[in-house]
């Protein structure tokens, strides 16, 4: 019955999105202002492109993201340490300590190396 | 309640907000952001796709119609124009009827909300766009993604060719470099300067200056004492010593308010427009303003390191660029009137953005101190005046271009605006405006 609760918030909330989504479709589609070729263009300060906007760049945040998913991990390996430690006590406390030392120490050398800079 | 009244409602509810506002500054426009900025019911915006009332400040050359038009064109619906002469000439160009004219002494402030209000409630019509409405070419895509032929960068979608490859500057991972012209309309850059930038992502790949800035255009820097004082910088007459300072003070508060307004401090943009609109007579009154910038951690970590200028090329720039960068070049220093004020020139080390405006936060405390000074001292005639922002250096474009090559956009963005340099200025007139 629980269960059938919470799976019922989930198609509640699945709903509303859809709803929301066909709601601005219908007013777009109702809006008759259509955009005509100078308001299409991008803004650049009042002169017209003349290179198409669409290319690939060099996503260089993607150490960062690297970095973020180690400590999401990190997080995983908790929970089931956070179960444990009241029972194991001081000798939990150390390893978890020992644990997060190694990581901080791969935080460390990223930022030596400079990693962490946005450029 | 029903749909109707809910309407109505939400359009009261809109028409009483802040009004988004793009400004478009042209010539005679020296106090123009500052006015609109320090009002607590217009929204001073960087781009006019979120704007309602397009802002047009002062006389619009005949080569920059245009583009002009182009950024009305790029406002979305509703959108009015409020045309703000700045230099006696209140007659917009042809095609700009629509626009409410605002005399360059009347409330701009009532005028932009009335015109915010009205769009917003229905009482004016929204503007319709003014250039026609044709692509530069056709689309002509046949790629799966309308990518305008075949490959990934095969076709020319509207005419414009897709971005082509170019060596990287930081890692040497090659990937594409986008060749974009910023300008004349762009928010923080000089009015009319229009720079051809590639880019590869956010970084600027290479930069020429297309065309310089609109000689004639004060809105970066009005001259001493504002209209007082011609372009030569050495008038033949004399000039009250307190009026140079006070304009000197008012433009480096303009200006510093434009700045803060660019690292989207806009509160203290909107204190320091205020300031500069009414420019305090005691240098205390500035103290809490200094401490409260000096305090403010973001500013300083946005600007530190940013734009450095040092050696020759902060000689070259010249007035607060050269003294931010440590040397003391200031033609009061020279002047006997100002020797029996006391002046000493203010310095600053490091020559970055940080010191920029710091350097023009001291100039302005210290120009208020000496106008309380000097009473009814007058300058002697023919005698140089400094001013608050000099004339841009005669290879203004290979200095920019030697400076921003490499730096991120928004740093290099800053860093032009940090310059400010004055092309009413006689040296660069004089130049034939030329870069």
């Amino acid at each position: 019955m629980v269960a059938l609760a919470a799976f019922s918030v989930i198609l509640a909330i699945l709903g509303s999105s859809i709803a929301l989504v066909l709601a601005g479709r219908w007013v777009a589609a109702r809006a008759d202002l259509p955009a005509t070729a100078p308001e299409r263009v991008p803004f650049s300060g009042g002169l017209p492109p003349e290179v198409h906007a669409w290319n690939r760049f060099h996503a260089r945040y993607y150490v960062m993201a690297l970095l973020f998913l180690t400590f999401d991990m990190e997080m995983v390996y908790m929970f089931p340490w956070a179960v444990v430690f009241r029972s194991e006590g001081t000798v939990a406390i150390g390893e978890i300590f020992v644990f997060i030392s190694i990581l901080a120490l791969g935080i460390l050398y990223a930022w030596r190396e400079r990693s962490l800079g946005w450029s | 309640m029903t749909a109707r009244a809910s309407a109505g409602w939400l359009t009261a509810v809109a028409a009483r907000a802040e009004a988004p506002v793009f400004l478009a500054r042209g010539i005679g426009t020296a106090d123009a952001d500052a006015r609109l900025r320090a009002s607590p019911r217009l929204r001073v915006l960087d781009s006019p796709r979120a704007a309602a009332v397009l802002v047009v400040a002062g006389c619009v050359p005949t080569e920059l119609a245009e583009p002009l038009a182009r950024v009305h064109d790029q406002m979305a619906h509703p959108r009015a124009t409020v045309w703000w002469s700045g230099a006696g000439d209140s007659a917009p160009p042809v095609g700009w009827s629509h626009a409410t004219i605002v005399g360059p002494r009347d409330d701009i402030e009532a005028a932009v909300v009335a015109a915010y209000r009205d769009v917003i409630t229905g009482a004016r019509c929204s503007e319709q766009t003014l250039l026609p409405d044709v692509d530069p070419a056709p689309w002509r895509g046949v790629g799966p993604y309308g990518h305008g032929g075949t490959g990934m960068t095969g076709g020319i979608p509207y005419g414009r060719p897709m971005a082509g490859r170019g060596d990287d500057r930081r890692d040497g991972l090659t990937l594409d470099v986008v060749l974009a012209r910023i300008g004349p309309f762009f928010a923080h850059l000089p009015e009319g300067l229009v720079l051809e930038v590639t880019f590869a992502g956010d970084v600027v790949h290479d930069l020429t200056v297309k065309t310089p800035p609109v000689a004639g255009v004060d809105g970066l820097g009005a001259r001493l004492p504002d209209d007082a004082v011609t372009a030569t910088m050495a008038p033949d007459r004399a000039v009250p010593v307190a009026a140079i300072e006070l304009a000197r003070a008012r433009q480096h508060l303009r200006w510093l308010a434009r700045l803060l307004h660019l690292y989207g401090l806009d509160a203290l943009a909107r204190l320091v427009a205020t300031k500069a609109l009414s420019v305090p007579r005691e240098p205390q009154e500035l103290t809490a303003l200094t401490r409260r910038l000096e305090r403010c951690w973001a500013l300083g970590w946005a600007t530190r390191g940013v734009g450095v200028i040092d050696g020759v090329s902060a000689a070259l720039w010249g007035g607060p660029v050269a003294r931010a960068a440590g040397i003391p070049r200031d033609a009061r220093a020279n002047s006997p009137v100002y020797a029996t004020l006391g002046f000493q020139p203010i310095v600053h080390a490091n020559g970055d953005n940080c010191d920029r405006w710091r350097q023009r936060l001291a100039e302005a405390v210290q120009a208020i101190e000496l106008a309380a000074r000097a009473g009814t001292a007058v300058t002697e005639p023919g005698e140089t005046i400094e001013p608050a922002a000099p004339p841009p250096p005669a290879d203004f474009g290979d200095q920019l271009a030697a400076l921003l090559i490499g730096t991120e956009w928004g740093d290099a963005v800053a860093t032009i605006a940090s310059l400010d340099p004055d092309v009413n200025a006689a040296g660069y007139l004089s130049k034939g405006a030329t870069v």
